[in-house]
């Protein structure tokens, strides 16, 4: 059975690699592609934020934010359940489905 | 034919779901700042922190009129794709500035020169905490 993807990761920025922008840009949709479901055939893509402590935040939607935003009910709270992995990233699955923001 | 990994020229540039046409310069910025700190007999600075980004982008177009038409306060979504320098699939990188606010728009034009009209947006973060500013490969 196919394990399920998450909606978010978060990974060191470290793990960017290659001596172009398109290099790094790829070298990270690689490893976070197959892990959120991303079907570029039916117009997916990963979305890569540059946040604070050299970390990377991905989902499949530009829109997506870590917390719920201001103004919601569950304002500045986690909208993902995180996972640590050994590898260093964090692997999170929507807590709800939120509006957006 | 591979990438060449580099970008020249700009398409599917839109705000707010409108396209914006006659593209000639898209600029993408992190807004990075610096706050220095120093104290008591300190000549330089002791600390640096960046403690606020406001990541921000431009536009400027020939067609005058679509973006004179954005009133500053305008919120959108602000996207555009940076092409391929040889047009090659799997190229382009996809920029997108998610909550983004227009700033101002302001238009000029040379004598015996093509007028064009620019845009300038700044972009929110609707947590506080997520970058506005995404990119991946188009």
């Amino acid at each position: 059975m196919e394990a399920m993807p998450f909606d978010a990761l978060i990974v060191p920025e470290s793990w960017k690699t290659g001596g172009t922008q398109l290099d790094r840009i790829d070298s990270i949709l690689r490893l976070a592609e197959p892990l959120l479901g991303v079907d570029r055939s039916r117009g997916d893509r990963a979305y890569i934020r540059r946040q604070p402590g050299g970390r990377l935040f991905i989902t499949k939607d530009p829109r997506d934010t870590i917390s719920f935003p201001i103004g919601h009910p569950r304002e500045g709270r986690p909208r993902y359940a995180w996972a640590a992995s050994p590898d260093g990233s964090e692997r999170g699955t929507l807590a709800e489905e939120p509006p957006h923001a | 034919m591979a990438a060449t990994k580099l970008q020249s020229n700009w398409t599917a540039v839109s705000f707010d779901s409108t396209p914006i046409s006659r593209v000639t310069q898209v600029s993408f910025t992190q807004g990075g700042s610096l706050t220095a700190y120093a104290a008591d007999g300190d000549h330089f600075p002791t600390v640096i922190v960046n403690t606020m980004s406001k990541p921000k982008a431009t536009v400027t177009s020939g067609d005058a009129a679509a973006l004179m038409a954005i009133a500053p306060g305008a919120t959108g979504t602000f996207s555009a794709i940076h092409k391929d320098a040889k047009g090659e699939v799997g190229g382009d990188i996809l920029y997108v500035l998610a909550n983004a606010v227009a700033e101002n728009a302001e238009t000029s034009g040379a004598h015996g020169e093509f007028g064009t009209a620019t845009l300038s947006l700044m972009a929110y973060s609707s947590d506080g905490t997520t970058n506005p500013l995404s990119f991946t490969r188009a």
